[in-house]
């Protein structure tokens, strides 16, 4: 069910108390809607800036994969298959995506690219390890809750064939991330990202990416190797 | 059954939020008509199979087999499983779609192609209304008062219903076309759907082809017992059926979580059965 906006008078509010219900455990933020970056970074950008903080398991793997992908050893499924991106990576894409605040109990977002979808189960907790690792997958298991305007997503059960970028930044199967999504204005959307993998990372790192409201467009089909929407007002992006 | 109302009508919904600090029971108030409740965390629905059900009596059904060659399928009973041969031959159609489904059907009797092209399991979208004829996996609603999503577990397939009352005065086609809907007749949803894009596009799984004139209206309706979801499919195309097709198909109501699925994973011709290669970009869009 979708919530209403809950900024405006107090008449304005009523609705959305009635509408959001006790499911979410709290008044809801109205995350809702179309989203579209506005920038990219095949590089992953690290929060206060610097390099990634690899271990010298990462580094190997990280200076493998750059290898691998500029002589073709190594495939980037993500682009070449539209397998899903994974997290981080699928944070980054240049194409447009909607949150849904639905079903009761769910937030589900949908991106154009690679037509992902992301459950995050607002009514659950974390599966154990023995569950997760049965069923991994690209974009891992999601629950959710809200703390006053932000959602926090926590996600794990990746199956570590990803890469956190563009570049093969690289991550295991047996990553944790941890999102949190809020408004930072009533036409932008901020998702901030902490990354724990430490096989491969000596330290927690974050990134954050901004992305506009951009309720004027529809989700487009997405089929690999099809033309896709004009992604040229995406700064960064590369051109077709 | 679900509580939102369908009207968008922001007067409404204003008047309702005033009343509403005197009577909360206004929330429900501008409901106009009843809203199935297809969309949930804890169940889904799937498919009773991959091919139409005869529509009710009267109306003109689905294409069936060739009658020279019967289908049968894995969940037929005992005897060989067959590939779909679509009857060419049946009156309704229009001569080239005629022609191009008995080629379709010579590629495969002749041994050029095992198996022929199948949307779902060579990871591509099944179209309008091809997509419901997926069985294996089940599919999702979401449902907000101004849009209806259709997720399929497989693949992580989308469609999405805006619930406007007319379609854009440009579409631009696509896989899945441009769908508005609205509720009727006590808890129907009513999917009106044009624009859809004609390449590899089929409206069953015989292969029958379209023209971008192809215009379908699905109309889902839940049992009494709210088990069984059901479609009443119609499709329109005066320039490849000579009259309008009516078909059904049935989902039962499963508690499966969404999970994903993703079809290009380990989806290879490994036994040389000349497949249908699966979609793959060349050229990364970025």
């Amino acid at each position: 069910m979708r919530i209403r906006p809950r900024a405006g008078s107090a008449l304005a509010a009523l609705p959305a108390l009635i509408f959001s219900g006790s499911i979410y455990g709290g008044e809801a933020p109205d995350l809702s809607g179309i989203y579209w970056a506005t920038r990219y970074s095949a590089k992953i950008e690290l929060v206060g800036g610097g390099d990634l903080p690899l271990t010298a398991a990462g580094k190997a793997v990280y200076d493998s994969n750059i290898t691998g992908l500029k002589d073709g050893s190594i495939r980037d499924d993500a682009r070449t298959f539209c397998v899903p991106d994974g997290l981080p990576r699928v944070l980054s894409t240049p194409y447009p995506f909607e949150i849904v605040q639905a079903p009761p109990g769910q937030v589900t977002i949908l991106y154009e690219l690679n037509h992902q979808v992301r459950v995050i189960r607002m009514d659950k907790s974390m599966p154990d390890y023995r569950e997760l690792s049965t069923f991994p997958s690209y974009n891992g298991y999601s629950i959710g809750r809200y703390e006053g305007d932000t959602l926090v997503v926590e996600t794990a059960g990746f199956n570590g064939k990803t890469f956190a970028d563009a570049t093969g930044a690289p991550q295991t199967d047996g990553m944790t991330t941890v999102e949190r999504i809020r408004k930072i204005s009533p036409t932008q959307l901020e998702i901030v990202i902490t990354v724990h993998d430490p096989q491969y990372y000596t330290r927690d790192w974050q990134s954050r990416f901004v992305y506009s409201l951009r309720n004027d467009v529809r989700i487009e089909d997405y089929l690999c190797g099809e033309q896709h929407r004009d992604i040229s007002s995406v700064a960064g992006a590369r051109p077709r | 059954m679900s509580k939102y109302a369908v009207s968008g009508n922001p007067i409404a919904l204003a008047l309702c939020a005033a009343i509403a600090a005197a009577a909360p029971a206004c929330a429900q108030a501008p409901a106009k008509e009843t809203i199935p409740e297809l969309a949930s965390t804890s169940f889904a629905w799937l498919a009773f199979g991959g091919d139409w059900l005869d529509p009710p009596a009267g109306l003109r059904g689905p294409i069936r087999h060739d009658p020279a060659y019967p289908f049968h399928g894995n969940l037929d009973g005992p005897g060989q499983v067959t590939v779909r041969l679509g009857n060419y031959k049946d009156p309704v159609l229009k001569p080239w779609a005629a022609a191009q489904m008995r080629e379709s059907n010579e590629e495969v009797l002749s041994g050029k192609r095992e198996i022929p092209f199948s949307a779902q399991a060579r990871c591509y979208p099944g179209g309008v209304p091809g997509q419901l004829l997926y069985p294996a996996e089940p599919f999702y609603f979401i449902q907000t008062p101004k849009q209806v999503w259709m997720i399929w577990q497989r693949d992580h397939m989308v469609r999405r219903i805006y619930l406007t009352d007319k379609h854009s005065e440009n579409v631009k086609p696509s896989w899945f076309g441009e769908s508005i809907g609205r509720y009727q007749d006590g808890g129907t949803l009513v999917v009106d759907t044009i624009g859809l894009s004609t390449n590899n596009s089929y409206i069953d799984n015989f292969r029958t082809p379209h023209t971008n004139k192809l215009h379908v209206v699905e109309r889902f309706k839940l049992s009494a017992d709210g088990k069984t979801l059901e479609a009443l499919v119609s499709v329109e195309d005066p320039d490849t059926f000579n009259e309008p097709l009516h078909m059904v198909q049935r989902w039962r109501k499963v508690r499966n979580p969404l999970l994903e699925t993703v079809c290009a994973e380990n989806n290879g011709d490994h036994f040389d059965q000349n497949l249908f290669p699966i979609p793959q970009a060349l050229q990364p869009d970025f």
